[in-house]
């Protein structure tokens, strides 16, 4: 509400009427009433009680008056930060209340501005019983090649990296040990290094909450040479399908990615578009791509009516709480033609074998039937010359000559 | 002019052929079959179905296959073998390519299940009758060559067919995979029929009911002989157990982390002791150590505690070494299962109780891997699923304890059935290690 405006006949001396909003309390001032509207619109200004001062005295008036305008500013002056904007105010509210709940947290560093993420995560650091592991690389000797390990996380844990260093020689020389997140020098504040006969070795405390602290976590032992032992830090890996699924024009397919171990909070499917990824939306789309559920670490996007531009990659990500991972599969799309090109070329060698068969049978019968029909032949040709024996003979041939 | 009629079986030249045709044909039934277990992973992933219901797939097509062996059988008498078998190779390509263009599960039941079954029933009871009818002297050699087909085809289809599900898609392989079905109409062309003196001398038939023709078809006369009887229910239970890993293994190994081609490779290592499996069965058969149905028992057993430790291969070498026993042990059981019904029934009747057996088999087939695949989907993995059918096999052996004679150390000569066409029996005749109840 707007401060009223003074009206021109009070005398200057006389602080003008003001709404002052100081703690969130309102305070209203009645100045003396004057004749005409002047009280009643002052009343419409600030929601105060109405006390209508219509009609007294006008000396009584102004002395409660002083005395009200006194009163304000004697305890307007004692509450602290007068000129507080809104936000200060939530802050300090919020502040205090977190003062209360998280007990354990030190809040001797002044001025240190809790941000909700911090907040959410002491309450669940004191709710959740988080686990705990080691996870340690031994390196042997000062010439060995830098040694890796990849450290699976699913989950918010306390985790403790350790590197051992034997190494045989009696050199005594002061081994540094650093250790570094992504070539990034990490202060030593969570360091122990222990140093027993010949061998060396550091761990290094970690608190994992969030993906921030996910990566590369690099011990770097240096005397004269330098050797380095590096953890991985990564959520779990989904496996896609190294082969490509086919399938048809028209037809359907089902793209199935699995988590068998590790349950991800949710799946987002997402598919090739050029060279850069594009989100599959089963809700725009219904009709040609649906994505079902059932199960939380297996997710299965189904795919309908399938066209030749479908023939592309479809990446499944699994949203994990320390992040995300993808698994690729893909799609190649053929058409009918394909398969059957070689069904009709099988087709045609079976006719082809079918008529070789009956053709030899038919070739081997004729020849059969031939050296029968010769058989016969010479048979009856036998006979006739045994039946005409003798003078016949003579006379045939006397014929046939 | 009809083809020559022969005083006896050839007992080689084109025989060799005909053995040649029955070994393919064998491996692109069986074989493809046993190799299944890829598809039914794709199957799993693509119809988004349970293991339950996809199993049908592959216990419809086994079942058809025993339950129809009888119609080939009869229409071969008829027609000839090789149309039928023509046919029948044709209608198991045709099956598979439909199947490609396969939209549910419904649609792979019966292009899979009941085209490419039927095909194949009219595929492999008249070729094996062809088989027997070229050699007689040389017949256990003649089939044992040609039984090995399953064995050595599965070695090579199931890698195969990994391969060919990588690179075209399920859809793909399976068109790939009817083309090379269709050669079993190849095959069929290489069946000449041949006639032999002996087939002059049968007697017609007298026309009798359709109703009694189809009797004496199943034999179903046979079932009052206890002794058949048992063996057969031993039989059905059998089948529950043992189909279970041609349809499951696979699937099951994909399920404990082993990726796609080491999973192809316990089948196909399945299919080489296989053959191992059926040599040793062949040479016990010859051996006559021991009498047979204690030998079918005893295997029986051994093969159901085999698929028991199924579950408990936990490592690749363990569960290869596991998978190698249990394939050695079901393929001598094969065998020697018919082995044991020729004793059991004798050769007068051996067709006959083939077909009922097969008929009652055909049920255990088909319910055994969906029942399988069910337990698997109410537990979650395929643990139940193996000690389910290592238990039917161990019931099925002890059944055979059942059987009238059990502990006696000799063969006992089957009760002789009077009026009983002894030349058919002949035509057909199939010998000691001739596995001709389907399951090669």
């Amino acid at each position: 509400e707007p401060a009223p405006v003074p009206r021109a006949g009070w005398a200057p001396t006389r602080p003008p009427a003001l709404t002052v909003e100081s703690g969130g309390r309102r305070r209203c001032v009645t100045p003396a009433q004057q004749p005409g509207t002047g009280g009643v619109s002052l009343q419409r200004y600030c929601s105060c009680p109405a006390r209508t001062m219509r009609g007294s005295g006008s000396g009584a008036g102004s002395l409660r008056l002083l005395l009200s305008l006194a009163a304000l500013w004697l305890s307007d002056a004692n509450e602290p930060g007068t000129a507080m904007t809104t936000r200060d105010i939530n802050q300090q509210t919020r502040k205090s209340i977190s003062d209360y709940t998280v007990k354990e947290h030190d809040l001797s560093t002044p001025g240190s501005h809790l941000t909700t993420q911090d907040f959410n995560q002491q309450t669940e650091e004191n709710i959740s019983n988080l686990t705990s592991a080691v996870y340690s690389i031994s390196i042997n000797g000062f010439s060995s090649a830098p040694v890796e390990e990849n450290v699976i996380l699913y989950s918010p844990a306390n985790i403790a990296l350790s590197c051992n260093l034997t190494s045989p020689s009696t050199d005594s020389a002061t081994v540094n040990v650093t250790w570094k997140k992504d070539n990034e020098t990490l202060r030593s504040s969570s360091v122990t290094f222990n140093e027993t006969k010949h061998v060396w070795s550091t761990q290094y405390m970690l608190k994992i909450r969030d993906r921030n602290q996910m990566g590369n976590y690099t011990c770097v032992f240096k005397r004269d040479q330098e050797v380095k032992a590096t953890f991985h830090l990564q959520v779990p890996q989904i496996e896609g399908k190294e082969h490509h699924v086919v399938s048809y024009v028209g037809d359907s397919v089902v793209l199935v990615c699995k988590s068998i171990k590790y349950i991800p909070i949710s799946w987002i499917w997402y598919m090739s578009n050029g060279s850069d990824q594009v989100a599959v939306n089963d809700s725009l789309m219904p009709d040609k791509y649906t994505v079902d559920e059932k199960y939380a670490n297996i997710t299965k996007l189904k795919i309908l009516k399938i066209s030749e531009e479908d023939d592309r990659s479809y990446w499944c990500q699994a949203v994990f709480k320390l992040g995300e991972s993808k698994g690729k599969v893909s799609l190649k799309v053929l058409t009918y033609m394909t398969p059957l090109k070689p069904f009709l070329a099988i087709a045609a060698e079976v006719i082809i074998l079918v008529a070789i068969i009956f053709l030899y049978e038919m070739y081997s019968k004729k020849k059969q039937m031939h050296a029968e029909d010769e058989k016969e032949f010479e048979q009856i040709e036998q006979l006739k010359s045994e039946d005409s024996n003798g003078v016949e003979n003579s006379t045939t041939r006397h014929r046939k000559v | 002019m009809g083809p020559p009629v022969l005083a006896a079986a050839p007992d080689g030249g084109w025989g060799w052929l005909v053995a040649l045709a029955v070994f393919l044909e064998a491996g692109l039934i069986f074989g493809v079959i046993r190799s299944f277990g890829v598809f039914f992973v794709e199957f799993l992933g693509h119809f988004g179905e349970l293991a339950g219901r996809v199993s049908w797939v592959t216990s419809i097509t086994i079942a058809i296959l025993l339950f129809a062996s009888p119609v080939g059988t009869s229409l071969s008498t008829q027609y000839g073998a090789r149309p039928v078998v023509m046919a029948g190779g044709f209608l198991s390509g045709l099956g598979l390519l439909l199947a490609s263009f396969a939209t549910s599960l419904t649609h792979l039941y019966l292009s899979i299940g009941l085209l490419s079954g039927f095909g194949g029933a009219l595929v492999f009871a008249p070729s094996v009758a062809t088989l027997a009818r070229y050699f007689k002297r040389r017949r256990a050699l003649a089939t044992a060559v040609a039984f090995s087909g399953p064995g050595l085809c599965s070695l090579a289809f199931s890698p195969l067919f990994q391969f060919l599900v990588d690179s075209y898609g399920w859809r793909g392989g399976l068109m790939i995979v009817a083309g090379m079905t269709f050669h079993l109409m190849a095959c069929g062309a290489l069946l000449r029929p041949l006639a032999l003196t002996e087939d002059l001398a049968l007697a017609p038939a007298p026309q009798r009911s359709w109703l009694a023709k189809l009797s004496s078809l199943f034999g179903l006369a046979l079932l009052s002989s206890w002794p058949f009887l048992t063996f057969a229910v031993s039989g059905l239970l059998m089948n529950l157990g043992y189909l279970v890993p041609f349809a499951h293994l696979v699937p099951h190994a994909r399920e404990m982390g082993f990726d796609e081609y080491q999973a192809a490779c316990l089948m196909s290592m399945t299919g080489a002791t296989d053959l191992c499996g059926r040599l040793v069965a062949g040479w016990l058969d010859a051996r006559r150590a021991f009498r047979l149905l204690h030998t079918l028992t005893l295997w029986t057993l051994l093969t159901g505690i085999t698929l028991l430790l199924v579950p408990f291969g936990h490592t690749y070498p363990t569960l290869m070494a596991i998978d190698l026993c249990y394939g050695f042990l079901a393929g001598a059981v094969v065998p020697l299962k018919f082995s044991c019904l020729v004793e059991i029934v004798g050769t007068g009747r051996i067709l006959e109780a083939t077909g009922l057996v097969h008929l009652l088999e055909s049920f255990g087939a088909l319910a055994g891997p969906p029942l399988s695949g069910f337990l698997r989907d109410v537990t979650g993995s395929y643990t139940v699923s193996f000690i389910a059918s290592g238990t039917f096999l161990i019931v099925g052996g002890l059944v055979l304890f059942t059987v009238p004679n059990f502990c006696s150390c000799s063969t006992t000569s089957p009760p002789k059935q009077s009026g009983d066409p002894e030349d058919a029996g002949n035509l057909t005749r199939h010998n000691g290690d001739h596995p001709c109840d389907g399951k090669t």
